[in-house]
């Protein structure tokens, strides 16, 4: 008889080898891409390292030219030397635990440097400080040289940095490197916080008493069932409410101090889109005045998912309020309110003293680029950087786009240039 | 031997004109010479709010030409005359014929994003639990502590467990996408939050250590 060549042995000896095969494609697959990764953590680590120095570079030149036009030149490259630092360090395989005190150093410095080319006038003390900010740059240089240094070893150990990144405690480099904290008071510093919310007062506000403020601000008509929500912590601590309607559950939190209602969201939406901005409109601003929101206007508004969503500014006389600002959300099916959004409303509501601008409109209107076509103008407080500044608002259009100015009403100069778009669920501006 | 070439310049011309006229509105919007069920529900919309007294007869003319431009002037839009997505949206309705809106509007890209990390992180919270995740991702943007921008925040190394196994790629439900648009839009029930981790999950000493403002299903909310 003729012994069968084991073929049970051939079909095993092609299966591991194929198996092998693959096996071996995807070992040199993910070696690949290990090297690629290599390629770009090494590549971020030189660039960052370069444009820190570059950093530095700017900052004191920024401080010693004396120089107005080259300070502007300087205080520039170095705001967007900040910026790329802060790019390049966001793609290294370190935890933001590890890098968030870079970061932040980056952030602060183009926030600065910003500032300062506002206009401003650099003085002795802005001098100083850049240069200070210049030494702190070298710290971070040196850190980074650090690192670039531990990544080569580990690379020629064998280590893998590949992983690296998932554990949140396993930096890289060493996390013992100190690195250095700015400490100064200024528009971009860590100081500034929000401030007390003006529009709140004073009254303490109990949990009982929250859930009927609750219940009367949506309406104790629809209300069905009341429960407890997550309360909330932090700068503005406010009593959760959860509010059954019915056909839809509505979230509310109640500040805790002065018992304002400062937001409210549904649980569901998808609502057949059936009525117009306008109804909506008119039933947004009748529930506004019902609750004590006085002459509100609306602004801009977007529909989603059967929501209409209208933002609404406080006014004083004829000027806008922008800082005072709510955000009612309605279903398109029945206008009724089910969402509201209130925390700048309650953050800067307050009586402002009496807002007289230091030019009219038309010496306003001279300040307005030609270009646009401005139209006819109108007084408004805006929201800047820590603060809020009277301004003549106009709206123009070129190029067939449309675009609203903001012209200081005591300076003259433009503080803001927003361009409005319409996009899939309604206007913004950008 | 004039007649023929005349003739032919007459037809370019026309071929010409045509194209253009068809060429105008831009895709998915409805403007004046198109017929059909958009143009009736449009017209329906407009006698209901009282822009329009003729007949809704599903061709766009004159008559509705003028009601929409009228409709867009009262509404702030762009008073063109053509219906596009924001029209739509302020009339109510939505448009069916025609492809989707060609032009992605300004950071719509954004908001996809965010959407699918609110997917990918927070699947099975409450609702309320979405937008506070949402409005985790953009007070870090607002932070100097954290990337500028919304993909530098989610793509950064290490922050997100979604991202680092892929479930970012999912394409995200209603919830998630109305989610991430209420937090855009500035609803934090978090009250500026910048980190949320789930108890019994964490492991890193670290974490533990923060702040917690809020506690909505599996997830706290901490500074």
């Amino acid at each position: 008889m003729k012994r069968k060549f084991p073929t049970a042995l051939v079909a095993l000896a092609i299966g591991l080898a194929a198996v092998s095969g693959i096996a071996a494609r995807s070992l040199l697959q993910s070696e690949g891409y290990r090297a690629r990764l290599r390629e770009v953590y090494d590549g971020a680590v030189l660039s960052a390292l370069r444009q820190m120095e570059d950093l530095r570079l700017a900052l004191t030149k920024a401080a010693l030219s004396g120089d107005p036009g080259a300070e502007s030149r300087y205080l520039g490259q170095a705001g967007a030397g900040a910026a790329q630092v802060q790019r390049s360090l966001s793609l290294l395989p370190l935890s933001h635990t590890a890098t968030q005190g870079a970061v932040k150093f980056a952030n602060q410095i183009a926030d600065y440097t910003n500032v300062l080319l506002q206009g401003r006038e650099m003085t002795e003390q802005d001098a100083r400080r850049l240069s200070a900010l210049a030494a702190a740059c070298q710290s971070y240089v040196q850190a980074l040289q650090g690192a670039r240094d531990t990544l080569s070893a580990q690379a020629a150990a064998g280590a893998d940095t590949f992983y690296a990144a998932a554990d949140p405690e396993a930096p890289v480099y060493d996390s013992a490197v100190n690195y250095p904290t700015l400490i100064y008071d200024g528009p971009f510093s860590d100081a500034v916080a929000p401030g007390p919310a003006r529009g709140l007062g004073q009254k303490a506000v109990s949990r009982e008493e929250a859930e009927g403020i609750a219940r009367d601000f949506l309406g104790a008509e629809r209300v069905n069932q009341l429960s407890a929500g997550p309360d909330m912590g932090g700068e503005i601590p406010c009593w959760g409410v959860e509010l059954k309607t019915a056909d839809v559950t509505v979230h509310l939190a109640v500040t805790k101090t002065g018992g304002k209602v400062l937001w409210m969201a549904p649980d569901s939406a998808d609502f057949p889109a059936e009525r117009s901005l306008e109804e909506c409109r008119e039933s947004a601003r009748t529930f506004l005045e019902e609750r004590g929101f006085e002459g509100m206007e609306s602004t801009f508004f977007q529909a989603y998912q059967g929501l209409m969503v209208i933002s609404f500014a406080a006014t004083q006389g004829n000027t806008l309020l922008y800082p005072d600002q709510v955000k009612v959300q309605l279903r398109m099916d029945t206008a009724q309110v089910v969402g509201l959004e209130a925390r700048s409303y309650w953050q800067n509501h307050t009586a402002r003293g009496l807002l007289i601008p230091d030019m009219t409109e038309a010496e306003a209107k001279a300040y307005v680029s030609p270009l646009l076509d401005a139209e006819e103008g109108r007084l408004c407080l805006i929201p800047t950087d820590g603060g809020e500044k009277l301004c003549w608002e106009f709206q123009g259009s070129y190029n067939g786009e449309t675009y609203i100015s903001y012209i200081n009403a005591a300076s003259g100069r433009q503080e803001e240039l927003l361009l409005v778009v319409e996009s899939e669920t309604g206007l913004e501006t950008v | 031997m004039e007649k023929t070439g005349g003739k032919r310049l007459a037809a370019a011309l026309a071929a010409v004109l045509l194209m253009l006229l068809q060429a105008a509105p831009a895709l998915g919007a409805v403007a004046w010479g198109d017929r059909g069920a958009d143009v009736t529900k449009i017209q329906q919309r407009l006698r209901q709010y009282g822009y329009m007294d003729a007949p809704a007869d599903g061709i766009f003319g004159q008559a509705t030409y003028d009601a929409v431009v009228w409709f867009q002037r009262r509404n702030g839009l762009k008073a063109d005359g053509v219906v596009g997505p924001a029209t739509a949206a302020a009339l109510g309705i939505t448009l069916t014929g025609g492809a989707a809106s060609a032009a992605a509007s300004f950071g719509e890209g954004e908001i996809n994003i965010l959407a699918r990390l609110v997917y990918g992180e927070a699947r099975g919270e409450p609702y309320v639990g979405k937008v506070a995740v949402a409005a985790v991702v953009l007070n870090r943007v607002r932070s100097a502590a954290f990337p500028n921008t919304i993909s530098g925040v989610i793509y950064q190394a290490g922050a997100f467990d979604c991202v680092a196994d892929g479930q970012i790629n999912l394409a995200p439900d209603a919830d998630s996408l109305r989610a991430a648009r209420d937090a855009m839009n500035g609803w934090d029930p978090t009250g500026g939050c910048v980190y949320y981790y789930n108890p019994a999950t964490a492991t890193s000493a670290w974490i533990w250590s923060r702040e917690v403002r809020l506690v909505i299903g599996r997830h706290r909310f901490a500074v």
